[in-house]
């Protein structure tokens, strides 16, 4: 066993993904005001140990695939007043990402004050 | 479960950015937790989980506090010492006169 992904990369650079709206317990790297929100796959990272295993002690293998992940400001926040082609960079897991044209609810609006 | 470290967004004062002095004892506590990376005991991830799993009025205390708590939970949970060891030499150092103010 050499750790590689078992399986190749799902997503290539500009496809729309939506972020896995879940809370599930144990150690995540998602954070809340991201999930269920849409975002631009800006890139593929490459291939890395799961930190969600390699936090309890468990070698994080097989690697999973990283992309980093673009989203507009404006979708994320619900009363974001700053430039509105405004973006954020996630680099997020390929387990937490899900097809844009998969069935999912509105995304959830973040409160910001 | 959204943890007490994931606060994104959510409502919270002003950012303090001035740079502070790093206090002798945190920079001996980098150093323990240097050395159980480098030495193969645990990974950053562990820490960042035994951080971000501490009770809220832990988590609250400041960076430095916060630190401190988490790698002493892991050396515990790694076998390494347990917290009544560590608190037996904190003792130990106070009563020699190392201990400082407090």
């Amino acid at each position: 066993m050499t750790g590689e992904p078992l399986t190749d990369p799902i997503f290539k650079t500009g496809d729309q993904v939506r972020i896995h709206d879940s809370n599930p317990p144990g150690h995540r790297r998602t954070p809340d005001y991201i999930k269920g929100k849409i975002g631009v796959i800006e890139r593929y990272c490459g291939a890395f140990v799961n930190p969600e295993e390699s936090a309890y002690g468990f070698d994080g293998l097989p690697k999973k695939h990283l992309y980093r992940v673009r989203f507009d400001q404006t979708h994320i926040w619900d009363k974001y007043d700053g430039n509105a082609s405004d973006t954020l960079d996630l680099e997020m897991y390929e387990h937490w990402l899900r097809p844009i044209n998969a069935a999912a609810p509105e995304p959830r609006k973040a409160i910001v004050q | 479960m959204v943890g007490v470290h994931d606060i994104g967004g959510l409502p919270a004062g002003p950012m303090i950015i001035e740079d502070h002095e790093m206090e002798p004892w945190f920079k001996l506590l980098n150093a323990i937790a240097g050395a159980m990376r480098s030495r193969g005991h645990t990974t950053i991830h562990e820490m960042r989980r035994c951080l971000e799993s501490l009770p809220q009025g832990v988590y609250d205390r400041g960076y430095a506090e916060r630190w401190s708590e988490a790698v002493c939970d892991l050396l515990e949970e790694k076998g390494l010492l347990t917290k009544a060891e560590v608190l037996e030499r904190i003792a130990e150092m106070r009563a020699a006169g190392g201990g400082g103010a407090s």
